[in-house]
């Protein structure tokens, strides 16, 4: 009798198992040629220009678009055909494209330039772009032609003018007073059409867009946080591809190329710079020769093979020099603190801190060499780095306890100077060198650490004098003299150029050609595959 | 008069529960380490100055003595009014209304595979002989050991990738919120399964039992229409309650399934230190728990009078 | 007891204490990065490879018991000695306890450890010590709420009438006759909340969450295993096998006496 209650319920587990996994999944429309990508946070209010959100950076340029791009080391024409200087490059002038309208049918103008760059001018949030914020005014000359004016020439300004997060250019219709922007109205390619929380964000082609024409009628963002899930959707082919190292890690990158059927690029152009602030106020790190010893005690090399398998090249400098960076091309530095542990030993006997045999770490007037080390712990990489450098600094002697912080945290800690080494990479690269310098003027690690140096005053000076030139003999002379003052202190140790990696399905993309602002996906680099 | 005394203090039991829980994460998130202030500014500006903070401070009312702030929110709570989220600007109560119906699907989903599951589980452990018996009883053991995102990864793992039977993402209508649930309910429905097996086994000795089969009934009457209905009812108060349990603990799930509900949101905000959402998720999981508790308390009382005639005291 | 469940019973103890000591046997340093040896299979020096910074995994595997089982351990002992006196005595408070008290205590109680969790890392972060505040927290006022009612239900029964009768006081009547035997309730509680605990550890810190920085723990191997799952597929059993076995371990431990008692 008990058997045959138990034979019922076993049919009846087995039947409601098969029945509960054997629901459809959801079957994707053929008939227009639609491009999959992959985003790891929600794209509805990080669509807009004002909170830089790293995952928008997928979708961006999709909707919107600048007035000019910077191509292959170039600027190229985008919104703007053409632009020229004055003289004493104080006056910017644009000549507008025609023709072109907003998402919404606004008409692309001299006046809706005008009313996008005020808008970004009043904004707090875009003071230290300077190019922005010091606008003395503005210009129409008629429809399609604009200046802008300055009081002094600076050499970053049209490189924050055509920054994506900074200044693309939106319906005038959307500047709201508050600056809360709900709706996605650009320019661009694709329009902003549909967003459906949680599952997917739809761009539509732009039937009305001036430029050339795009393979894909539809482009899908498809949400999916879990770096993992994403993995498996770009496996399993509802996605077509993940752009951006906010999406991919170098494992994930790995992981990506074994899986048949996906492919991926890394570009040459590198990003930005992965750099470690050693603090010159902190009392252990106040002599000079010990943070020269710590800059020699980092084995930059084995850090780039073990966290980027390579990927990643080695910083010397704080800009790769000799590559054509303009300004910085042909600077000479001092002092190179190259890997030498047996240096950085005999520096640190010299400097007073002996080894105590028993606990392996150096000491002087009984007090140990602990420094404290902290970083922001959103990326993954920087907790890595901290624990590679910490066991190198340990080969010298060196103590170190590593502090993974929360962002907000992290600033504030670094910005009031409660830290001996901080991870604080410098900017995009269409900002440099300028824009790391610029922010030496504000609270920020490196600058807390300078705070402490007798002769910061004539750096800063230099930092003021680079933002109102652009003579090439003097910005030469600035720069050099700001790159050598941080190396030779030691405050800035750069150690990788980042890479902003791209993986996807050979049978949707044949090949993608960066554009040169790699943090940032463009459609229009995709060759399509037949 | 108990009636009325008892009422009287679930009633209390459900304001005390706010307010502490309410005041509990208030104290906390201003002592903390991190200046709400700070954080407000840094998130609205690239480079605050002092003089900034301070005036936002002064704005948003962060200078005010503790007990004015934690009135001022209540003030506001009372009026729906949870200020705006940390991260997305927007007002926190639209961003929890928004997240919540995902999370109160794939529970209650969860929650009916698991009742279901449950008995059948139950029963079947019951059912086995010696040998099986010993077996499925490691099983559901091992089933209640074994943390939650690592079922859904490898279930996500097998289900989509190998076999491609269900997307990573984009499944529509009801299969959406069916994985989730299975994996949610995976151990839950392990653990009632042992306790309910464990009643069965203790019915077994009543007197009616040995009543009904001098009678003649057939076993599976027995089984189905006595034994498990006076063996659920021991277990129903501490299952309802298990479901508000489970809200809290789904977060990790709908992360591994890109499914952006309560937990999810929990885990973000706690991640990027969202003071006033905290706040607010909190609360609302103070609710769940506080309606739960009185759903199962109540059906407590209704079975423990039916229950009366055995003379036995239901838990 | 039967012989099955004693051995039972010894194995997982058995388990739990090599999870916590284990670390004493540990192979190698399970901080020491070697960056270019990252990634390798098992072999005689590292008996479960290394991991992606060149670590010896069994290492770490052994250092994340001792991290997490101190927490847990740590924390259910310290509870138990002062939360159980606590509870004891408030359930046998002569006078009716107030209604607000015991309301307060049902609140407070209604919360899961989660939430709890939820609420402390919002306010300082991530770190161990959080986590154990928390834990801690949560747990100390569930078990002063079960011992209390577990005490009320004693001192309704008829030995407490006769024992008072015969002139003990109070304080005799708690420990000696009371304690025994809510004992061991008590303990198949914390054994089914030490599972719980490590479980929530695992996960918190899976999702980055976790103790902190030079804190090894089984959560954040998980999470590291997952990345390199196409070059080392084994890395990610280690941890999960040993957290596996270690939760049930306890899980057995909370259910075993149960069905005797029962």
């Amino acid at each position: 009798m008990k058997k045959r209650v138990l034979a019922a319920l076993v049919t009846a587990a087995g039947i409601s198992l098969s029945l509960s996994l054997a629901l459809p999944a959801m079957a994707e429309e053929t008939d227009k040629k639609v491009l999959s990508i992959a985003t790891g946070g929600e794209l509805d209010t990080s669509m807009s220009q004002l909170l830089m959100q790293p995952y928008s950076l997928t979708a961006k340029k999709l909707i919107y678009e600048t007035l000019l791009v910077w191509k292959d080391g170039a600027y190229e024409p985008c919104l703007a055909e053409s632009y020229e200087w004055n003289d004493d490059q104080t006056a910017l002038t644009f000549h507008l494209r025609q023709g072109v309208t907003f998402h919404d049918g606004e008409p692309f103008n001299a006046e809706a330039v005008k009313q996008n760059m005020e808008y970004r001018q009043a904004n707090e949030l875009f003071a230290w772009q300077l190019g922005v914020s010091r606008i003395a005014s503005i210009d129409v000359v008629d429809d399609y032609t604009i200046t802008f004016n300055y009081e002094v020439p600076y050499l970053g300004t049209i490189d924050d003018i055509i920054y994506p997060d900074v200044c693309s250019m939106i319906s005038p219709k959307t500047l709201s007073e508050d600056y809360v922007i709900t709706e996605f109205v650009g320019t661009g390619p694709y329009v902003y059409s549909e967003f459906v929380k949680g599952e997917y964000t739809l761009f539509e082609k732009n039937e009305n867009y001036w430029g050339e024409e795009l393979p894909f009628d539809q482009v899908i963002a498809k949400y999916i946080p879990d770096s993992g899930s994403r993995l498996k959707a770009l496996e399993n082919g509802e996605v077509d591809l993940i752009y951006g190292s906010s999406l991919l890690t170098y494992d994930d990158y790995e992981q990506a190329l074994s899986i048949p059927g996906i492919a991926g690029q890394i570009p040459d152009l590198d990003e930005k710079t992965r750099n470690i602030v050693a603090n010159a106020g902190s009392e252990l790190l106040s002599d000079v020769r010990v943070r020269q010893a710590v800059a020699m005690s980092i084995d930059k090399e084995a850090i780039a093979a073990g966290l980027t398998y390579g990927h990643e090249k080695v910083a010397e400098n704080l800009y790769p020099l000799g590559e054509n960076i303009p300004v910085i091309d042909d600077v000479e530095m001092e002092n190179q603190w190259t890997y030498d542990p047996e240096a950085a030993k005999a520096l640190l006997d010299e400097a007073g801190w002996v080894m105590n045999e028993d606990t392996g770490i150096r000491e002087k007037d009984g007090k140990p060499l602990s420094l404290v080390f902290t970083y922001a712990n959103e990326s993954i990489l920087n907790a890595d780095m901290a624990t590679a450098v910490k066991s190198q600094l340990l080969e010298v002697g060196i103590d170190v306890t590593t502090s993974g912080l929360e962002q907000m945290l992290w600033w504030q800690t670094d910005a009031m100077g409660e830290f001996d080494l901080s991870i604080w990479d410098t900017n995009a690269r269409v900002f440099e060198p300028v824009g790391y310098f610029n922010t030496y003027q504000i609270s920020t690690a490196a600058s807390a650490s300078m705070s402490a140096l007798p002769d910061v005053d004539e750096l800063l000076d230099h930092v003021s004098r680079m933002q109102a030139t652009v003579d090439d003999a003097e910005l030469h002379e600035i720069i050099g003299f700001i790159l050598n003052y941080t190396n030779n202190n030691v405050v800035d140790i750069p150690i990788m150029y980042t890479k902003e990696p791209i993986v996807y399905n050979t049978a949707v993309v044949k090949e993608y050609d960066f554009f040169d602002e790699t943090e940032y996906f463009d459609i229009f680099g995709i060759t399509a595959a037949e | 008069m108990k009636r009325y005394r008892s009422m009287i203090r679930r009633i209390m039991e459900v304001i005390l529960t706010f307010f502490l829980v309410s005041i509990f994460s208030f104290i906390l998130m201003r002592v903390s380490p991190v200046d709400p202030a700070t954080a407000y500014a840094r998130r609205a500006m690239v480079s605050p100055t002092p003089e900034q903070i301070q005036e936002l401070r002064v704005e948003l009312g962060f200078d005010k003595p503790l007990v004015i702030q934690y009135a001022d929110w209540v003030h506001h709570a009372l009026h729906l009014d949870f200020g705006k989220s940390l991260v997305t600007g927007r007002p926190a109560l639209t961003e929890l209304v928004q997240s919540v119906p995902l999370t109160i699907k794939v529970v209650l989903i969860a929650a009916l595979i698991e009742a279901a599951g449950a008995i059948l589980a139950g029963c079947l452990l019951y059912l086995l002989p010696k040998a099986g018996r010993v077996i499925a009883g490691f099983l559901t053991l091992a089933a209640i050991s074994i943390p939650g995102f690592y079922v859904a990864s490898v279930y996500l793992e097998l289900f989509a990738t190998r076999l491609h039977w269900i997307s990573v993402v984009g499944n529509s209508g009801i299969s959406r919120f069916i994985h989730p649930a299975v994996c949610l309910a995976l151990a839950p429905m392990c653990f009632y399964a042992r306790l309910i097996r464990n009643e069965l086994q203790k019915e077994e000795q009543e007197d009616y039992v040995f009543y009904e089969r001098c009678r003649g009934l057939s076993e599976k009457r027995i089984l189905f229409f006595h034994m498990l209905p006076h063996g659920l009812i021991a277990l129903i108060p501490s299952f309802l309650q298990n479901i508000g349990l489970t809200i809290a603990g789904a977060a990790i799930i709908e992360r591994v399934f890109s499914l952006p509900g309560l937990g999810y949101l929990i885990i973000d905000s706690v991640l990027n230190r969202d003071t006033p959402m905290i706040h607010l998720e909190v609360l609302f999981l103070a609710l769940m728990l506080v309606i739960t508790n009185i759903v199962s308390d109540l059906a407590q009382d209704r079975l423990l009078k039916r229950n009366l005639t055995r003379g036995e005291n239901a838990q | 007891m039967k012989k099955s469940e004693k051995i039972s019973i010894g194995i997982c103890v058995f388990l739990i204490l090599l999870c916590a000591f284990g670390a004493f046997f540990a192979p190698n340093d399970p901080q020491k990065v070697d960056l270019l040896g990252k990634l390798q299979g098992p072999s005689s020096q590292y008996p479960f490879g290394t991991d992606a910074m060149g670590r010896c995994v069994l290492s770490r595997v052994l250092y994340g018991g001792r991290t997490t089982l101190v927490i847990v351990l740590f924390s259910s002992i310290l509870i138990l000695l002062t939360g159980l006196p606590i509870g004891l005595l408030m359930g046998s408070a002569r006078k009716k306890t107030s209604l607000l008290g015991e309301s307060l205590l049902n609140a407070a109680t209604a919360l899961p450890p989660i939430a709890y969790l939820i609420v402390f890392m919002g306010a300082w972060g991530s770190g161990a010590l959080t986590t154990m505040v928390a834990i801690a927290a949560s747990l100390f006022l569930r078990v002063i709420k079960l011992a209390k009612s577990k005490t009320e239900l004693e001192y309704a029964k008829a030995y407490i009438l006769c024992a008072t009768a015969a002139g003990a006081s109070r304080l005799r009547l708690l420990f000696i006759h009371i304690l025994p035997n809510i004992l061991r309730d008590i303990i198949l509680f914390l054994c089914l909340s030490c599972a719980e605990m490590i479980m929530m550890i695992t996960s918190f810190s899976f999702m980055g969450l976790g103790l902190g920085d030079d804190t090894i723990d089984w959560g954040t191997m998980i999470l590291d295993a997952q990345k390199v799952a196409y070059k080392r597929p084994d890395m990610i059993f280690y941890p999960i096998a040993v957290m596996f076995l270690c939760t049930l371990a306890f899980n057995i431990l909370g259910q075993e006496k149960r069905a005797q008692h029962s």
